[in-house]
């Protein structure tokens, strides 16, 4: 394995550890642990409104973001290892700015409904989130890769490249 | 030689941004719709940067370019990648110091009194909400509850340490991603097509 793939395995294992604290935050207060449990719905917290209503339940408790932001790193993950099986490490370009679009029903969605022109649904919710959790990986990633590779190549950090050769 | 502009300005003033949209009580809503007010910042920071880099790069110069069968990418419109990386995490830490201190200055700052009447202009807007039907009913009690759990734990140390600590590792991620997001959108490099001889 290249190390574009490397930094691309990594990267996924990273939003697979993301994903699977959320899922860790039901089962901890679940199984009894509630200061874990407690400490994981505070982080995130932060990024979530985590309302009851809006958000999956998991052993009787809730997971701890909503079913948007669910959806969206649940489709993060599957595109990023999607993106990681089909694509050719060599042809590492994001795709065209037209799929951001893409986030456009999302952004509609919740607008929307703060403004009180519709009601969004659970599956209005869901759906938006996956379109827009699965478009973003294939800007995100290649430009992630592209960018710690220039960053391993730098002077800045690591001195000399490795793969410079040096002359007498 | 061509030499980078300084970061500094764009880092700090991203960074400003992130921490005064995220600190603020009530703006920093925004961040309940997938972090948009951090990510905002990263993309601006990345924005302001690209700005500089355009201003200061030498006007079109052969020496410049670099072609690819009969196309040249223009190299000076864009900063590259690994820039927008530092802008975003950078401009993230700053942010997150700059939210968890002025989340705790607004906290500390602000009596029984005043905490009551943002208590009750927060529900008050939220039942707005729910009348309208864009927010559940049932939610406007959960809101209440959260509200004063968060006026509670801010108070002590460990709390505003966590909060840092939470911060810390949120902010740079997602101020990151929206650094890496604008390279993605505004930063692509202009492929000029070959004239003909």
């Amino acid at each position: 394995m290249n190390a574009r793939t490397n930094i691309h395995l990594l990267l996924v294992l990273l939003v697979a550890l993301w994903c699977g604290l959320i899922i860790a935050a039901p089962v901890l207060k679940s199984a009894g642990l509630e200061q874990a449990s407690t400490a994981l719905y505070q982080f995130f917290h932060r990024i979530c409104h985590q309302l009851s209503e809006r958000s999956f339940y998991l052993a009787g408790e809730k997971l701890a973001v909503c079913h948007r932001c669910t959806a969206i790193y649940g489709s993060f993950l599957a595109a990023s290892i999607l993106l990681l099986v089909v694509r050719k490490q060599t042809t590492n370009r994001p795709l065209s700015r037209r799929w951001l679009l893409l986030l456009v029903p999302m952004i509609l969605d919740a607008m929307l409904n703060d403004l009180g022109f519709v009601h969004s649904t659970t599956t209005s919710r869901l759906l938006t989130g996956l379109l827009a959790g699965g478009v973003l990986p294939w800007f995100v990633v290649p430009t992630l890769v592209d960018a710690i590779q220039q960053l391993r190549h730098s002077h800045l950090f690591f001195g000399e490249p490795t793969h410079v050769r040096k002359t007498q | 030689m061509f030499e980078k502009p300084s970061k500094q300005r764009a880092i700090i003033l991203g960074g400003l941004v992130t921490g005064a949209i995220s600190g603020m009580p009530g703006l920093n809503l925004i961040n309940c719709c997938c972090c948009a007010g951090i990510l905002f910042g990263g993309a601006l920071s990345y924005y302001l940067y690209l700005q500089e880099y355009r201003t200061l790069t030498p006007p079109a110069d052969e020496n410049l370019r670099v072609w690819i069968g009969t196309t040249a990418i223009d190299l000076r419109l864009a900063p590259e990648a690994s820039d927008a990386l530092l802008l975003g995490l950078t401009a993230g830490i700053i942010g997150a110091f700059l939210a968890t201190v002025i989340n705790t200055i607004v906290t500390l700052a602000i009596g029984p009194v005043e905490q009551e009447m943002l208590k009750n202009w927060l529900l008050k807007f939220f039942e707005r909400m729910s009348e309208r039907g864009s927010f559940p009913s049932e939610a406007v009690e959960q809101m209440r509850g959260q509200f004063e759990n968060s006026m509670k734990d801010v108070r002590t140390p460990a709390a505003i340490l966590f909060g840092l600590v939470a911060n810390l590792i949120i902010y740079p991620i997602f101020c990151m991603l929206g650094g890496l997001l604008g390279h993605a959108i505004f930063g692509r490099r202009k492929t000029i097509p070959a004239v003909p001889h």
